[in-house]
């Protein structure tokens, strides 16, 4: 038996929509140290990596490893129910393919939604020593992002001289956002070495739902390598994306 | 789209088309007039093959409907609708289903299409609900089954040439219609029952039908009267608008339920050459994503002033899309004939389909020349490889566009040669 409770609804909420904006069923490892998911987007460009630990929850009980197959667009309707001081019951009895999920505020709304036998791929994440890493709020990011779309499907992240650059250019023109330690907008820049990779910008715009999980964002990528986002949660656990590079044209 | 194109539109009344991604015609295709003109200048064209045609002179006569009908799209929503029937009795069956029209030459189908004459009579799309005798016994014929006599009777004597249009076959002569009547009929009774359901959804019907073997065009001709849908959504839906519609909500459905197949596990590739068009098709072994390319040689119908081939496509995502194609209703034509061949093959893929509409194609006979000729092609064996170079080495062989003009503009294309993937850099393992 797995039953866990959140102090607050909009948490797991959010968690949901930062695995669905690129998945649409996936599998949920509910073990005695907390929830962990990890999966990749159907074209296999972008992963997500998500965990949260025990200590996130009010209360947790997990005696053993539960698998919990969803699909996320469901999952998601169910969490648009999500109210305001509203805490987060999930429930799955051993035998049950379904998850209880109860709302509890001022009433007790209990949904049940039916889960998944999905196949088990065990997936794991890229093995890459990153040149940079860049740490910086997320609003920046996000605003870099929409910037870039504006005029392109595709942008480059360049990390040099202590500076993060976002250019992007095509047919619609051309922009360059510039992100300095001055400006107080560069949190911290860690550079082993310049570092510069172009990024598809749909992925990317999908990943930064999880900025309203977390105010920091935190960059790590290497010369046409994938690229890592990391979104702390402010109780502890995180979402981490992975981004394949994409070559530029000859 | 107006201001992406805008520069292309000329201060001076001397129209001049410059063309950066495509020409003006082939965004237009006759339908938005964005050259200015009154009169689409490619559709004169096509008058020509109709000037040694017959014309009927009479007001009135008695002939089979194949059974066909037409509702037209300017005005929306009170839209110009009637029968359209030869002055001749007897199987016209051919005259309005495409699907038998492969094989047939451009003269044949041109000759069917300008002997069917189409009665005019404007009501508002509601009506489709709210009925009428008019209305009722167009819907009865749009569910015919075979070819009905009837009789017609129009106020002027039929007037027009052809009409040409991208989506939908070519259209003839017309009159403002008095009275029509049927004589006889027999009616498909897949439809019958969807029109007698006011509770099933359209698509719900249009599906229904499509699994139980009905033509497209049939589907769509008892779609654009309002026969289907919960009662009080019923509305006429203009016969272009209505083939777009069909192809549309069928392959949408497909492509849902070839999204819990596997995908293919090699390359496939697919060649085909009809009637001055070369077609291609790559399956990609990947999950579900599609693009539909067309490349209009210069003298071709959309692309008359240009001298080079001016190649466009519309592309979706695993995700699907939400904007209407730029390229206009073919591609849901396409479209639906992949997803019927990978449900028939259990498999889904990504997958470009390309097209080259050589100098010599006289006449743009509508989206079911793609459809057919596309499904034709799917219906061939296909050639196997191990990966996308060998397979665009293929394609190369039997395409006239060089692989590089197609990989310039094709989203799929780009994205397999550039995009890497997170599996190049993980090592995957899977337990059982």
């Amino acid at each position: 038996m797995f039953k866990a409770v959140l102090a607050d609804s909009r948490i797991w909420r959010n968690i949901i929509e930062s695995i669905s904006t690129l998945v649409e069923e996936g599998v949920f490892i509910a073990d005695p140290t907390g929830i962990r998911l990890r999966a990749m987007d159907p074209s296999r460009v972008a992963m997500v990596d998500m965990e949260l630990p025990k200590t996130s929850f009010e209360s947790y009980e997990c005696a053993e490893e539960m698998p919990i197959g969803v699909n996320f667009d469901d999952m998601k309707n169910i969490m648009k129910r999500a109210g305001v001081n509203e805490k987060l019951e999930l429930e799955k009895l051993e035998k049950e393919a379904r998850l209880k999920i109860r709302f509890r505020g001022k009433t007790s709304r209990t949904f049940s939604l039916p889960l998944l036998d999905l196949g088990k791929e065990e997936l794991s994440v890229p093995r890459i020593s990153f040149l940079a890493t860049v740490k910086l709020p997320a609003a920046t990011l996000m605003d870099a992002i929409k910037d870039a779309e504006v005029v392109s499907d595709f942008v480059k992240i360049t990390a040099e001289d202590e500076k993060l650059k976002v250019t992007a250019s095509g047919d619609r023109g051309e922009v360059e956002v510039e992100i300095t330690k001055d400006s107080g907008e560069l949190l911290s820049i860690e550079l082993k070495e310049n570092a510069h990779a172009l990024y598809s910008l749909t992925y990317l715009s999908k990943m930064m739902v999880a900025s309203d999980l977390s105010d920091i964002a935190i960059l790590m990528f290497s010369t046409d390598m994938p690229l890592r986002l990391d979104f702390n949660l402010p109780n502890g656990g995180r979402i981490v994306y992975y981004l394949a590079p994409r070559m530029e044209a000859e | 789209m107006k201001d992406r194109y805008a520069h292309i539109i000329p201060e001076s009344t001397k129209v001049k088309v410059v063309s950066r991604e495509a020409s003006l015609c082939l965004l237009c295709r006759g339908g938005r007039r964005l050259c200015g003109k009154s009169v689409c200048p490619i559709d004169l064209k096509a008058r020509a093959f109709v000037k040694n045609l017959n014309v009927v002179d009479k007001k009135e006569f008695v002939g089979s409907s194949p059974p066909s009908v037409f509702v037209g799209r300017f005005g929306y929503p009170k839209v110009f609708v009637g029968p359209m029937v030869p002055p001749m009795l007897g199987n016209t069956e051919i005259m309005d289903l495409p699907e038998r029209w492969m094989g047939e030459s451009v003269e044949d189908i041109v000759s069917y299409r300008y002997s069917l004459i189409r009665g005019k009579v404007l009501v508002p799309i509601e009506s489709a609900r709210t009925g009428g005798r008019l209305i009722e016994t167009l819907q009865e014929l749009a569910m015919g089954a075979s070819a009905a006599d009837t009789e017609v009777q129009f106020l002027k004597v039929p007037f027009g040439s052809i009409i040409i249009d991208d989506n939908s076959q070519p259209f003839g002569p017309s009159a403002p219609m008095k009275h029509f009547e049927v004589a006889s009929l027999k009616v498909d009774h897949r439809i019958e029952k969807a029109y007698y359901d006011g509770d099933l959804r359209a698509g719900d019907a249009v599906m229904d039908l499509y699994t139980n073997g009905a033509p497209v065009s049939k589907i769509q001709r008892a779609f654009s009267m309002g026969i289907f849908g919960t009662l009080k959504n019923r509305r006429l839906v203009p016969t272009r608008w209505s083939i777009t519609a069909v192809d549309s909500v069928i392959s949408q459905r497909l492509i849902e339920e070839i999204k819990d197949y596997e995908t293919v596990d090699k390359y496939l590739v697919f060649v085909h050459a009809y009637m001055h068009n070369n077609f291609a098709a790559i399956f990609i072994p990947r999950k579900w994503s599609f693009e539909w390319m067309e490349a209009w040689f210069p003298g071709t119908f959309w692309n008359p002033s240009s001298s080079l081939p001016s190649v466009i496509g519309d592309y979706e995502s695993y995700w699907g899309r939400t904007t209407y194609p730029d390229i206009g209703g073919c591609y849901f034509a396409t479209r639906l004939a992949v997803t019927e061949f990978l449900r028939g093959i259990r498999r889904q893929a990504t997958v470009l389909v390309i097209r080259e509409i050589l100098p010599e194609f006289p006449l743009p006979l509508g989206v079911w020349f793609v459809r057919e000729n596309v499904r034709s092609m799917l219906r061939s064996k296909p050639a196997v490889f191990e990966d996308l170079r060998s397979a665009l080495k293929y394609i190369k062989k039997f395409m006239r566009v060089p692989i590089v003009k197609w990989a310039e503009r094709s989203f799929i294309l780009k994205d397999s040669l550039l995009q890497r993937r997170i599996d190049d850099y993980v090592r995957r393992v899977d337990l059982l």
